[in-house]
C-alpha cells in the first residue's frame, strides 16, 4: 500500500485529530458529494425511496465524530478513505436495520468493504443499462440486462470494483488503490483493463455506442 | 490492448482530465486527446467512449434516486425571476417548486429539469418548441404553461400553481381502496375531454399517469406537464423512473409508434387503477413490466371489484386494448362514452364477447404456459362434457378442481356463454355445434393447419365477426400445447358417438389428428407426429369408404380426398426428414395415386396443389448414402438412385450391387465407411429432427406406409421379380425424377396464374426451382448465376417482403440459402460464395431464433448451418475456425437438449457433433483432448439416458443395464450412437497404446450395438476387417451429419 500524504496536504487535519468538530464538519462537507454518491450507488434498491442518502450521511457524520479516535489509530489512512469506511459501516447498519436477518446472515462474515462490493455487479449493470433510453432501446435493455450482468459477474471482482469506485464514486486512482489495498500502478492497470472489457460488452449493446446523439463516438 | 504501454501515468492523466471535464458538464472532443497523446491514440479511441458512458450513466442514475428527482448537492434559491419558496413535489422529470415570480408578485409552480436532460441544441430547441405549443392550450383541465427559462445550466418550466394533489398521492393514501366508480368516471371524463381538446390542437401528452394528474378542492382535474414528456423523449422520460412511467405506457410505444390512441390507453390504465385500487400491471421491475405491458392483459376490473358497473368496465377495457385498432379511436369517443355512462344512458362500446376475448388472448399469448393451457382446455372439456350430459362424472369434478384460479374470469365467462347459449337454443344439436366451434377455434389457434402458415382464411372457421382471421398466424408451439390438444381429441370422438357416429364430427376429428401431427412434427417428435398422421389417415380412409352410404353430400368425398392427400403428403415429408426415404416415397406415391384416381378436370385447386407436392416429393434426390432398411448390410455406399451429374444413372440401379458402384457423387469416389456428406435432404435441412425413434404405438399398429406397400405387393404384380422393382419403386430413376419435377412445375405454373398471390403455391414453386437447380448437371456448387436458384430465392424473398411477420417464409429463405452443396467446393471463389450463402442463412436464422424461441427447428437449422460452415472452413484449411463453428453448433444443440430433454434426436446430434470434433482433434494430434471430448459426451449421453430411464446412479450402469434402460424408453438410436462413440474411443485408445482400456471400450460398444434397433438391422461395424480409411474413421456412423469434406484426405481400400 502506498503511503497517503493527505496529512501533509491538509493542515486542518491536525485540528481534526485534536477534536475540532467544526473543522471536521468543514472537511466532511468537502467530501460530501462523493460520499453521497457512494451511498447512492451502494444503497440497496429495495431501500431506495425509503431511506434518504442525506440522512445516512448525517448519521455517518455523527458516527465519525464519535470515532475520531479510531481515525487517529488508523493512520496512515487518508481522511477521505476513512470517512468512506465510516459511511460504509453506517450503510451496512442501515441495510441491517431495514432488511433484517436475511442480510445479516449472508454477510456476517464479511468486512464492510466486502459487503459493499457484494452488490456491485447488480447495481452497476442496472446503472449502465439505464443509459439506454428510447422505448425500443428499453426493450432491448430488458433483454440485455442478463448479458451485461454476466459480463460484469465474469469480471474479476476487483476490476468491477475499480470501475465502480472510479466512476460512480468518483475516487481518484490513488484513493482506489488505498481502498482496495493494492499498488497504484496495479490499480491503474486494472482500471484500463476493466474499461476495455466493459467496452467489449457494451459494443454488443445496440445503440450504446451509436444512435445516441450526445455520445460522441471515436470519430466525433 | 497493450497494457504494458499503460504502465506510465500518461493514460491515467489523460483519462482523469477527460473524466473531470465530463463531470463539469463538458462534452470533450475525444480526437483532441488523440492529437495531444498520439502514443495512446488507440487506447483513447477505444476507451474514452466507455468512460463517457460510465459518467453519463452515473449522472442519469443520480438524478433518479429511487425514482425521484434530486439535484444531488445543489440547493436552489433563485432561478431568474423566480424565487424558490419550497419544494412541492418530485417527479420523474424534475423537481417542482413553489416559487414567487418577483416581477409580477405571483406564485407559480417551477419545474426544474434534470441537469443532463437537455444536453445539446436540438434538445433545447425541442424543449422550447414543445413548451410554446403547450402554452397555446387553454382548457379548464390543463395546467396553463407560462413559459420556460434557463439559469446557470438549469432549465425550468413555469406553470400555474394548482392547489391540488396528484392522483398518485391519492392512490397511495387510498392504500388499495378503489375510488368510487362514478367519481373515477367523472375524473376520466375530464381528462378525456382535455385530451380531446389537446389532440385537436395537434398536441399529444405522451405521459398520462396518476402523477401528472392533479385533483383540486373543487373536484377539477388538471393535466400537468403537457409538452414535457414529448420534449424530453426519448431521453429522460423513459430513462428515469421507468417503473412509474412504463406502467402507463401504451404497448405500441415500445415499437416506436405513438398517436392519440396511446394517450387513450394511458388514460384507460389510469382509470383502471382508480376503479380497482391496484395498478393494471403490478410488475415492479422494468423487465417484468415490459413483459406485462406488451404481452399480457390485466385482470378484468370486475374480478377485483364487483361494485364496478359493467359498462364502466367495458369502457376501461376498450380503452386499454393492446391493439390500438381495438381501442377507442379518439379521446373524444372516450369522453362521450364516459359521459353516457355517467348519465346512465347506454354506452357505445360493444362488450367484447368471451369467445372473442379468448380469441384475442390466444393470439397474443402464443407461448402459453402449460398451466394456463391445461386450465383452458380443462374448462373447455368441463363445458362440453357438462353440456352433453356428463356432468355427474367424477372426472369432471377432478377437472374442475384443477382449474387455474388466474383464469377464473375467463373460465366463468366461457362456461356462462356456453350455458347461456345452451339455454337459448335448448337443443343438444346446438350445444354440440357450439362445442365443436369452440374446439375448432382452439385448434385453429394452437395447431397449425399446415406446416407453412399462409395468410389464407382458415376453411372451417364458422364465426366471422373477426376480420383478422385472415392474418397469417404463427402457430403456437410447445410440447405442452400439443399434449393438451391431444387430450382434447376424445371430445371429438365422444361428440361423434353422441350423434351416432356423425361423419362431420369424425371428419373434424381427422383434421384435428392431422394438426396435432403437424405440431409434433414441428417439435421434432417424429413418432408422435407419425402416429397422429396415421390416425388421421385411418379415420379418413374409413370415412371415405363409408361415404357413399352415410353421406348424401357430394362435396364431402372431394373434401375428404383432398384432406387425405394432404395428410399423406405431410406424412411423406415427415418420413423424409426422418430419413425414412422408402416410407416417404410410399406415402407420396399413395397421394399421387389417390389424386390421379380422380378426373383431372374435376380437381380443385387444393387437390392440384397436393398433386404438385406429391410430384415434387417424388422428384427429390434420395441421398446416395441411404441404406434401404430391409436389404441388410451392403458392401459399399448403399442406396442411391441418385444419378451423377454426368448423366442419368438410374437405369443402372436395377440391381442393388450395381447401385452401389454407380452412386458416387460428382467429384470422385465416395470414401469407405465414412459417408460422404449428405445431400440437401439430410435432416438438418428440414430442421434437423434427426432420425426418428419409434413410438410404442407403432408396435401395436402397422404403419400405414407398410400397409400400403403390402397392399401393392399383394396385387397382381406380387409374383414378379421384386428386387429391381423395389429399387426402382423406392428410389426411382433419374428420368422419373425429372418428369416428376417438370410435372410439379407445370401444375404450379398453371395454378399460380389463377391465384398469383397465393404464397403457398409460390413457396412450393420456389422449392421446385431449387430442386431443379440442384439437379442441373453442370451446376456450380454455390448456385452462382443459376437461373433456377435465383428464381427460387426471388420468389421467397418477395414473400418475406410481403409478409415480414411470417417466420416460416423467412425460414424458407434461410433454407434456400443454406441448402448449398458445401462439399463440392471447386476453388476458393466457390468456397467464398458458399460461405456467404451460409452466412446469409445464419443471419436470417439468428433473427428467427430470437423472435421465435419456441421453435426448435430454427435453432436446429442454425446449428446445421454452423456444421456446414465448419465443413467449408475445413475445406479451406481454416481448421481452427472450423472447430469454432462446430463448437457453436454444439452449444446450440446443447440448448435444445436442455429444453427438450425427451427428444432423442437432439441428443443424437450432440453425440455426433462431439464425435466429429474428436475426430478433428485426433487428426491434429491432440489425442488427449479428443479422448476427453469423447469421454465427456459419453458421460453426457449416459446421464441423458439415465435421466430418461429415471435411473439415479449413472456411473454404476453397465452397458447391459444401460441398454435395457434405453430400450425401455425406446431410445435405440441413441444407443447405437453411444456404441459408435465407444468404438471411436477404443480406436483412439489403441492409438495411444492403452490397449486394455481400448478393449473395454470396444466391448461396451459391442454390447450396445448388439441391442441396436431391429428396424435398422445394423450390426456393429467390425472394427478391423477392412483396410483403407485411417483407423479413426472406421466406426463413424452411417447417416453422417458430418459435412466432412473428406474427399481429399481419404481413399477407399
Amino acid at each position: 500500500m502506498n503511503t497517503p500524504t493527505q496529512q501533509d496536504e491538509d493542515p486542518r487535519l491536525e485540528r481534526v485529530l485534536a477534536g475540532d468538530t467544526e473543522v471536521f464538519a468543514e472537511v466532511f462537507a468537502e467530501h460530501r458529494d462523493r460520499l453521497w454518491r457512494m451511498v447512492h450507488f451502494r444503497l440497496d434498491r429495495r431501500l431506495q425511496g425509503r431511506v434518504d442518502a442525506d440522512d445516512i450521511l448525517q448519521e455517518a457524520f455523527v458516527d465519525a465524530v464519535q470515532r475520531l479516535e479510531h481515525f487517529r489509530t488508523s493512520q496512515p489512512m487518508s481522511l477521505f478513505v476513512w470517512l468512506r469506511l465510516i459511511v460504509g459501516q453506517t450503510l451496512v447498519d442501515v441495510h441491517r436495520r431495514h432488511l433484517g436477518a436475511q442480510m445479516r446472515d449472508a454477510n456476517r462474515e464479511m468486512s464492510p468493504q466486502q459487503q459493499l462490493s457484494n452488490g456491485t455487479s447488480m447495481s452497476m449493470s442496472f446503472h449502465l443499462l439505464a443509459h439506454l433510453t428510447s422505448p425500443s432501446q428499453a426493450a432491448v435493455r430488458a433483454e440485455l440486462t442478463g448479458l451485461v450482468d454476466e459480463a460484469l459477474t465474469g469480471m474479476n471482482e476487483i476490476d468491477r470494483e475499480v470501475l465502480a469506485l472510479r466512476h460512480f464514486e468518483e475516487l481518484t486512482n490513488k484513493e482506489v488503490a488505498e481502498v482496495l489495498g493494492i499498488d497504484r500502478k496495479a490499480a491503474s492497470i486494472r482500471y484500463v483493463r476493466a474499461l476495455a472489457r466493459l467496452k467489449d460488452v457494451l459494443t454488443h449493446v445496440p445503440g450504446f455506442f451509436d444512435g445516441d446523439e450526445r455520445q460522441p463516438g471515436p470519430d466525433a | 490492448m497493450d497494457l504494458a504501454r499503460i504502465d506510465d501515468d500518461t493514460f491515467e492523466l489523460a483519462a482523469s482530465e477527460f473524466t473531470s471535464r465530463v463531470r463539469r458538464g463538458e462534452v470533450p472532443d475525444i480526437e483532441e486527446y488523440v492529437s495531444r497523446y498520439p502514443d495512446l491514440s488507440d487506447e483513447i479511441r477505444e476507451l474514452f467512449p466507455t468512460i463517457l458512458a460510465m459518467e453519463q450513466t452515473k449522472q442519469h442514475r443520480e438524478f433518479e434516486s429511487g425514482g425521484k428527482a434530486s439535484l444531488g448537492a445543489r440547493k436552489i434559491e433563485q432561478l431568474g425571476d423566480f424565487r424558490i419558496l419550497r419544494e412541492v413535489g418530485r417527479g420523474g422529470m424534475g423537481i417542482v417548486y413553489e416559487a414567487e415570480q418577483e416581477s409580477l408578485g405571483r406564485h407559480v409552480a417551477v419545474k426544474v429539469l434534470p441537469p443532463f436532460a437537455l444536453m445539446d441544441e436540438t434538445h433545447i430547441r425541442r424543449f422550447q418548441r414543445e413548451a410554446q405549443t403547450a402554452a397555446q392550450l387553454h382548457h379548464t383541465n390543463i395546467v396553463p404553461v407560462f413559459g420556460v427559462g434557463e439559469d446557470d445550466g438549469l432549465y425550468y418550466y413555469v406553470m400555474q400553481l394548482i392547489d391540488g394533489r396528484g392522483l398518485d398521492a391519492m392512490l397511495v393514501d387510498a392504500d388499495g381502496e378503489a375510488v368510487d366508480p362514478w367519481h373515477a368516471a367523472d375524473i376520466g371524463r375530464q381528462i378525456a375531454d382535455a385530451l380531446a381538446y389537446a389532440h385537436e390542437h395537434g398536441t399529444l401528452h405522451g405521459d398520462i399517469k396518476p402523477a401528472n394528474l392533479l385533483l383540486d378542492q373543487n373536484g377539477t382535474v388538471w393535466i400537468t406537464d403537457f409538452g414535457l414528456a414529448r420534449a424530453l423523449e426519448p431521453d429522460a422520460t423513459v430513462t428515469e423512473h421507468f417503473g412509474g412511467t412504463l406502467r402507463y405506457m401504451a404497448p405500441e410505444r415500445f415499437h416506436g409508434t405513438t398517436d392519440a390512441r396511446s394517450d387513450v390507453y394511458s388514460l384507460g390504465v389510469t382509470l383502471y387503477e382508480l376503479i380497482t385500487g391496484q395498478p393494471a400491471f403490478p410488475g415492479t421491475t422494468r423487465s417484468e413490466l415490459l413483459r406485462q405491458v406488451t404481452q399480457t392483459d390485466p385482470v378484468r376490473p370486475r374480478a377485483i371489484n364487483s361494485r364496478i358497473p359493467r359498462d364502466l368496465e367495458t369502457i376501461v377495457l376498450k380503452a386499454i386494448a393492446r391493439d390500438p385498432d381495438h381501442r377507442y379511436q379518439s379521446s373524444q369517443a372516450v369522453a362521450e362514452d364516459l359521459g353516457r355512462f355517467l348519465e346512465g344512458s347506454p354506452i357505445r362500446a360493444r362488450r367484447v364477447t368471451s369467445v372473442e376475448r379468448f380469441w384475442r388472448w390466444c393470439r397474443r399469448n402464443p407461448a402459453l404456459s402449460a398451466a394456463i393451457c391445461t386450465a383452458v382446455v380443462s374448462t373447455m372439456m368441463v363445458a362440453v362434457l357438462t353440456s352433453v350430459g356428463y356432468y355427474k362424472s367424477r372426472r369432471v369434478n377432478s377437472r374442475l378442481q384443477t382449474l387455474n384460479s388466474n383464469l377464473n374470469g375467463l373460465n366463468t365467462d366461457l362456461q356462462n356463454s356456453l350455458n347461456r347459449e345452451q339455454q337459448e337454443r335448448e337443443t343438444a344439436q346446438a350445444t354440440t355445434q357450439l362445442a365443436l366451434d369452440a374446439l375448432s377455434k382452439i385448434f385453429n389457434r394452437f395447431a397449425p393447419n399446415a406446416l407453412y402458415v399462409t395468410p389464407v382464411v382458415i376453411e372451417d372457421e364458422t364465426t366471422s365477426d373477426e376480420s383478422d382471421y385472415t392474418m397469417p398466424m404463427q402457430p403456437a408451439l410447445s410440447p405442452e400445447v400439443a399434449a393438451a390438444l391431444e387430450e382434447m381429441l376424445p371430445i371429438y370422438h365422444r361428440l361423434a358417438e353422441q350423434r351416432g357416429q356423425d361423419p362431420t364430427i369424425r371428419e373434424q376429428a381427422a383434421r384435428a389428428h392431422h394438426r396435432i401431427g403437424l405440431i409434433y412434427q414441428q417439435l421434432g417428435q417424429s413418432d408422435a407426429a407419425r402416429a397422429a398422421y396415421s390416425d388421421s389417415i385411418e379415420l379418413l380412409e374409413k370415412l371415405r369408404k363409408e361415404a357413399p352410404t352415410t353421406n348424401v353430400d357430394e362435396t364431402a368425398d372431394t373434401r375428404l380426398l383432398t384432406q387425405h392427400a394432404t395428410v399423406l403428403n405431410d406424412l411423406s415429408e415427415l418420413e423424409r426428414v426422418s430419413l425414412e426415404f422408402r416410407s416417404a416415397e410410399q406415402a407420396s406415391r399413395r397421394a399421387l395415386d389417390l389424386i390421379k384416381s380422380t378426373a383431372e378436370e374435376t380437381r380443385s385447386t387444393d387437390l392440384q396443389y397436393e398433386l404438385a407436392r406429391a410430384h415434387l416429393s417424388l422428384a427429390k434426390r434420395t441421398p446416395f448414402w441411404h441404406r434401404p432398411p430391409n436389404s441388410g448390410r451392403r458392401p459399399g455406399p448403399p442406396g442411391g438412385g441418385r444419378g451423377g451429374p454426368n448423366g442419368p444413372q438410374g437405369s443402372g440401379s436395377r440391381s442393388p450391387v450395381s447401385v452401389a458402384s454407380s452412386s458416387e457423387g460428382p467429384d470422385g469416389p465416395a470414401p469407405g465407411d465414412f459417408q460422404r456428406p449428405p445431400g440437401p435432404d439430410f435432416p438438418g435441412n428440414r430442421g434437423g429432427r434427426g432420425r426418428s425413434r419409434r413410438g410404442d404405438r407403432d408396435g401395436e399398429r402397422p404403419r400405414d406406409g407398410e400397409r400400403g406397400a403390402d397392399r401393392e405387393r399383394g396385387g397382381d404384380r406380387g409374383d414378379r421379380r421384386r428386387r429391381p422393382r423395389l429399387t426402382e419403386r423406392f428410389f426411382g430413376s433419374w428420368d422419373d425424377r425429372r418428369n416428376h419435377l417438370e410435372s410439379a412445375i407445370g401444375i404450379l405454373d398453371e395454378l399460380s396464374q389463377q391465384r398469383p398471390d397465393n404464397p403457398q403455391l409460390l413457396i412450393l414453386l420456389a422449392r421446385c426451382y431449387r430442386e431443379r437447380a440442384l439437379q442441373r448437371p453442370d451446376r456450380d456448387a454455390s448456385g452462382f448465376e443459376d437461373p433456377d436458384w435465383e428464381k427460387a430465392v426471388e420468389l421467397v424473398s418477395q414473400l418475406t417482403n410481403d409478409y415480414p411477420e411470417v417466420a416460416d417464409y423467412r425460414f424458407e429463405l434461410a433454407e434456400m440459402y443454406g441448402d448449398v452443396e458445401f462439399w463440392r467446393i471447386n476453388d476458393e471463389t466457390c468456397g467464398r460464395r458458399i460461405e456467404k450463402r451460409l452466412r446469409t442463412a445464419l443471419e436470417i436464422l439468428e433473427e428467427l431464433v430470437a423472435e421465435n424461441p419456441s421453435r426448435p427447428a430454427f435453432v436446429s437449422a442454425q446449428a446445421q448451418m454452423y456444421v456446414k460452415l465448419a465443413a467449408v472452413y475445413r475445406h479451406c484449411d481454416r481448421d481452427q475456425k472450423s472447430i469454432d463453428m462446430l463448437h457453436e453448433a454444439i452449444a446450440l444443440h446443447q440448448t435444445l437438449v436442455e429444453r427438450f430433454p425427451n427428444v432423442e434426436a437432439h441428443m443424437i446430434w450432440q453425440v455426433r457433433l462431439a464425435r466429429l470434433v474428436a475426430l478433428w482433434q485426433m487428426r491434429e494430434g491432440n489425442t488427449g483432448t479428443a479422448e476427453q471430448t469423447l469421454r465427456d459426451v459419453i458421460g453426457a449421453t449416459r446421464q441423458w439416458l439415465a435421466a430418461i430411464a429415471k435411473e439415479d446412479d449413472v456411473s454404476a450402469l453397465d452397458a447391459q443395464t444401460l441398454a435395457g434402460a434405453a430400450q425401455s424408453v425406446n431410445a435405440r438410436d441413441i444407443l447405437r450412437e453411444l456404441g459408435d462413440t465407444y468404438f471411436l474411443l477404443a480406436t483412439l485408445l489403441d492409438d495411444e497404446g492403452k490397449s486394455v482400456e481400448a478393449s473395454q471400450a470396444r466391448s461396451v460398444g459391442n454390447a450396445l450395438h448388439r441391442r441396436s434397433s431391429p428396424r435398422f438391422r445394423m450390426p456393429p461395424p467390425p472394427p478391423d476387417d477392412r483396410p483403407g480409411p485411417p483407423p479413426w474413421m472406421r466406426n463413424t456412423p452411417p447417416p453422417p451429419p458430418m459435412p466432412e469434406p473428406l474427399a481429399s484426405t481419404t481413399e477407399r481400400g
